[in-house]
């Protein structure tokens, strides 16, 4: 008995991890994704100009 | 029985755990959709049309379009008498200008057709807004639609358009704010602009200062030792007071001049020119800037707060100069007063500036973001600690913490992105996003270190200075990773960022290209080498070598730098991230510099 209960423990552990680790890395899975990726990541640097921008203005 | 039932509640929860891992990704609300608007057609006025086809001997004809629209053709007029009759099909006239009634102006339009060929030059009719303009040019000049296009964007953004007349005698729009918010200065007021031609308009005319007061001013710039010239700026000649000083190589990688700050900021503002503070190759350096009324307009942060306040909306706008400018509007107008198209004239000059323009659209078509990737000069006013108040201080720390939040996040994606194309053996696109992640940590780390400056308290002169030119700086940083990502279908060693390879003994082009790290090199006077050589497990790789006995001696035989701070360029760098010989000379010499004013920031 203890030693299952060990061996789940240890694989709920595993799991967590690996979908932890799966959940970070967010590799773009098809060539749409990454292409729509790359569109996003266009976008948020057109949003930070903005942003950087706004600050420049605040600054006098 | 007890044992089977722990291990079936362990198994599940096992499998809540992957899957809770597994899909826990977060959720973004992206935008949300709004109908499309109707597709309106352009008010035509035929009846004029047919008019002036005819005089010109061509046959007139209209016909409906594939949009159901009402189109105006001119065939077999006499291009001799009328050349204008090529943009014939382009005369779009406004719905709402045409119920207004318009006094067009009155023009001898044969008198300046006669001497116009006389001249050998082109003769076009322009129609602007139901008038006739003529149109003397010695190349091919803008026609009425871009024009009226152009005029509209400025009235869209409440500001005034303004006609003048460039080199090629091209009629070109500036937009301008009106006289009623009192953004025309004095002097032009009393004055009327020598570019402009002998013809008046229905709308405001663009009035440069008086060439008689740059007497008084030149006067004033020689007495205390500037170099006094004229510059063109929206179509206005300029006074311009420079005062140099001569450079003193304090080191290989660091030249700038040893001049007194203060005395330049006097001197300018004795003949009447506002102070600027220009930013090249890490040194700051004053210069006497343009007056006041030739700049940008000022966006007004408390007629802003007032519109959103008021619950209504921001309109962004690009003037046709690439000015930014806003515009305040109920939210049902939004759509039908957004800015859908980009300036030609913004989209022409940021091509000569070696950028590219990325706009950003809703689903409206509305353009919401709009960017040149091409450099932008650093050059500021002076800042004092009262022109930042400490609400907008905490604003400033807010944005900021957001921004270096955003960074962190882009350079992630950009970190999976590339992961993906190394999958998929797609070298090229992996360097790519190796690279844009790496500046985007970079960056992450500079907006930390504009965070810490803006910490301080109080804020100095110095301080908010020193925050504007990161600021500015990281804005350029992120022009380049704009160019990147814009051209990244393109093999990656032909993406040039900025400038690249060999920089001469050219500091500023050095610093830019170590910003980017990209790869060049930097032979500065004094013997020593110093070369760029990319991304290096997301560090920049920087090696330098004495060339000459002499520079061996002086500061060291080689030093190899590994920066992960690289978008700061050289400004700030401490050699921290240096090893070598040159790198404690270097070190050494910093710490002797610090006496000197002008040299770059400590």
């Amino acid at each position: 008995m203890k030693l299952s209960v060990i061996i789940l423990i240890v694989l709920i552990l595993a799991a967590l991890l690996f979908g932890c680790s799966q959940e970070r890395d967010n590799v773009p899975k098809t060539e749409g994704a990454a292409a729509e990726a790359a569109e996003n990541v266009t976008a948020d640097v057109g949003e930070l100009a903005s942003s950087l921008d706004e600050v420049d203005r605040l600054l006098g | 029985m007890k044992k089977g039932l722990l291990f079936v509640f362990l198994f599940f929860l096992f499998l809540a755990a992957f899957v809770f891992a597994y899909n826990h990704v977060s959720v973004r609300i992206t935008g949300f959709t709004i109908a499309m608007p109707n597709l309106q057609c352009p008010a035509y006025d035929t009846e004029s049309a047919r008019i002036q086809c005819e005089s010109a001997g061509g046959t007139f004809s209209t016909e409906t379009d594939e949009s159901g629209c009402q189109q105006s053709s001119c065939a077999n007029f006499n291009q001799e008498n009328f050349q204008g009759g090529a943009n014939f099909q382009n005369q779009i006239l406004n719905t709402q200008n045409s119920q207004q009634q318009t006094t067009c102006p009155s023009i001898n339009k044969e008198e300046i057709m006669r001497s116009c060929k006389a001249e050998g030059k082109k003769f076009s009719l322009e129609v602007i807004e139901e008038c006739e303009y003529p149109i003397c040019s010695s190349s091919e000049c803008p026609g009425a639609d871009v024009l009226g296009g152009e005029k509209k964007a400025c009235e869209a953004a409440g500001m005034g358009a303004y006609f003048v007349y460039d080199i090629n005698n091209c009629p070109t729009v500036e937009c301008r704010s009106s006289d009623d918010s009192g953004n025309i200065p004095d002097f032009a007021k009393k004055t009327t602009g020598k570019m402009m031609k002998g013809f008046s308009m229905n709308f405001p005319q663009v009035q440069c200062p008086s060439e008689e007061m740059f007497g008084g001013m030149e006067t004033a710039c020689i007495a205390n030792g500037g170099k006094f010239f004229t510059k063109e700026f929206n179509g206005c000649k300029l006074p311009n007071c420079e005062f140099t000083a001569e450079a003193q190589i304090q080191t290989p990688f660091f030249s700038c001049p040893a001049i007194n700050k203060m005395e330049i900021a006097d001197k300018c503002k004795t003949i009447g020119l506002p102070v600027k503070i220009s930013v090249e190759g890490g040194c700051e350096i004053p210069v006497c800037g343009k007056p006041e009324e030739s700049q940008c307009p000022q966006i007004s942060e408390e007629k802003m707060k007032t519109c959103e306040a008021g619950g209504m909306k921001i309109i962004p706008f690009v003037l046709p100069n690439g000015c930014k400018a806003f515009k305040c509007t109920a939210e049902d107008q939004f759509q039908s007063e957004c800015m859908k198209e980009i300036p030609t004239k913004w989209s022409e000059k940021c091509k000569l500036d070696g950028g590219e323009i990325y706009s950003k659209a809703d689903d409206n078509g509305c353009i919401i973001n709009a960017q040149c990737t091409a450099k932008e000069t650093i050059e500021f006013e002076e800042i004092t600690p009262e022109d930042v108040s400490t609400s907008e201080a905490l604003e400033i720390a807010l944005k900021l913490e957001d921004v270096e939040i955003k960074f962190s996040e882009a350079a992630e994606k950009c970190a999976s992105l590339e992961k993906y194309y190394q999958s998929k053996g797609n070298e090229d696109k992996s360097r790519i996003f190796n690279k844009c992640s790496a500046i985007f940590n970079s960056a992450g780390t500079q907006i930390g270190a504009i965070r810490e400056i803006l910490k301080q308290d109080p804020l100095t002169k110095e301080s908010l200075t020193e925050a504007k030119v990161k600021v500015k700086e990281l804005k350029n940083v992120l022009k380049q990773v704009l160019h990147l990502l814009l051209n990244q279908d393109r093999p990656f060693e032909e993406i040039k960022v900025f400038k690249e390879g060999n920089c001469g003994s050219d500091m500023s082009c050095f610093d830019n290209c170590l910003k980017s790290c990209s790869e060049c090199t930097f032979t500065p006077e004094g013997g020593v080498q110093a070369s760029v050589f990319g991304l290096e497990n997301g560090k920049c790789l920087m090696v330098a070598e004495a060339v000459t006995e002499e520079a061996k001696q002086m500061y060291g035989e080689f030093m190899k730098c590994r920066m992960t701070n690289f978008a700061a360029g050289f400004s700030g760098k401490k050699f921290d991230e240096c090893t070598g010989p040159m790198a404690e000379k270097m070190r050494e010499m910093q710490q002797n510099m610090q006496e000197f004013r002008g040299g770059p920031p400590q």
